[in-house]
């Protein structure tokens, strides 16, 4: 069985050994810590007719199954087991298991996941957080387009070292964006690949990839789009900040399913006590990007960094 | 529910309760319902830190922001009962 796995990679922090080849992932040579293994399974997988069904009776093993045709088993914060049917699209499969199933892996393992886009500003992490399509990729690639590295889209791992500080740790070098944003980068439609066939977003690579160690997390912009003409932008503290914190951890609901609820909450508190938080709201008629990343470095150099003008 | 000055407070220990920004968070483990408080709440709240009666709150409030008893009461009982009413303090007398 294990001289099947053949391939090496890091993600999120964490060094993987897999099965499956993971084009996505940046490769890795030496030890490893998180073991993907897949089995082929004949007939159905008993699963939901459709979506997502998440079990976890035991913290250690936390099962999600995809319709009838993948499993994942996310086993011990270092396995995941995933058992597909023969014909299962390979690409369905990476979605999934560098999405949800990873997700679960994190929150086993106790880490942080935030759910946005980090660049790298002055040595430090940088996050842009908010809801789906309030433009958290989008800006990160504007940011990459300034010279800028990026160091993960879509899942933030954040935790604490020794002295108390958060770290974010890169995930891998691609991007997730929608069409719009694509013809914005002048990236060209036919070069992309679809991250699902009919799907109007599109794997980017990413053209600056900060992959090496993690970087001190600095501060978090939300963003939000509203239908006046202005930009607006305020520091978030105290109750709010856990609020909004909390409610873009990735995955929020396996908190619960793994019971996780104390961890998670302490960790959120030891990471919101040491970053700014800022709220940024932008025009939704017009995403006017040059303008954004301009009020975004002056608020990190004026606000976290103290550097008057 | 009325409170009476002997009555003991206590917090509700299945909260799990943090700081941040200086302000207190809670948040219920059982169904993730949160509350944040307010300076003053934060600080009522770090009183409770063991089980406290009534009247031993206030005179510890009054000694601490220089007001009379009669202030005191009016403006931390309604506070007090929203706390109860949320289950975030209990009474045992």
């Amino acid at each position: 069985m294990n001289n099947s796995s053949k391939y090496s990679y890091n993600a999120f922090g964490m060094n993987i050994l897999s099965d499956i080849l993971l084009p996505e992932l940046q490769e890795h040579k030496g030890t490893h810590d998180v073991r993907i293994s897949k089995r082929i399974v004949e007939g159905v997988l008993d699963g939901p007719e459709n979506g997502m069904r998440y079990e976890c009776s035991d913290p250690s093993n936390f099962i999600i199954t995809i319709r009838k045709t993948i499993r994942f088993n996310i086993k011990d914060g270092n396995s995941i087991i995933i058992e597909i049917r023969p014909e299962t699209d390979e690409k369905l499969i990476r979605l999934f298991l560098l999405g949800t199933a990873f997700a679960a892996l994190i929150h086993q393992k106790m880490l942080f996941p935030l759910h946005g886009s980090a660049i790298r500003f002055n040595d430090a992490g940088i996050i842009f957080t908010g809801p789906s399509g309030a433009g958290k990729s989008t800006i990160a690639a504007a940011f990459s387009d300034a010279g800028y590295d990026i160091l993960c889209d879509d899942i933030c791992v954040i935790n604490l070292n020794d002295y108390s500080k958060p770290l974010v740790y890169p995930a891998f070098p691609q991007m997730k964006l929608w069409k719009d944003s694509v013809m914005e980068f002048q990236h060209n439609e036919q070069d992309l690949k679809r991250i699902l066939d009919g799907f109007e977003k599109f794997a980017v690579p990413m053209k600056k990839f900060y992959g090496k160690n993690p970087l001190p997390l600095h501060a978090v912009f939300l963003l939000e789009k509203h239908d006046r003409a202005n930009f607006a932008i305020e520091e978030v503290k105290g109750i709010d900040k856990f609020k909004l914190l909390f409610e873009h951890t990735y995955r929020p609901q396996f908190i619960n399913l793994l019971k996780i609820q104390q961890q998670h909450f302490t960790l959120l508190n030891g990471i919101g006590n040491e970053i700014k938080l800022f709220r940024i709201i932008r025009p939704e008629a017009n995403y006017r990007l040059n303008e954004m990343v301009t009020l975004i470095i002056e608020t990190l150099n004026q606000q976290v960094y103290g550097i008057k003008r | 529910m009325e409170l009476k000055d002997n009555d003991i407070l206590s917090r509700n220990a299945a909260m799990m309760f943090s700081e941040m920004d200086g302000e207190v968070v809670m948040m219920s483990v059982e169904n993730s319902e949160y509350y944040g408080l307010n300076q003053i709440g934060s600080h009522i709240w770090k009183c409770l830190e063991s089980p406290l009666a009534l009247n031993d709150l206030f005179a510890k409030l009054t000694d601490e922001f220089d007001i009379d008893i009669e202030k005191c009461k009016e403006d931390t009982m309604p506070f007090l009962r929203t706390l109860m009413e949320k289950n975030l303090i209990f009474i045992n007398a």
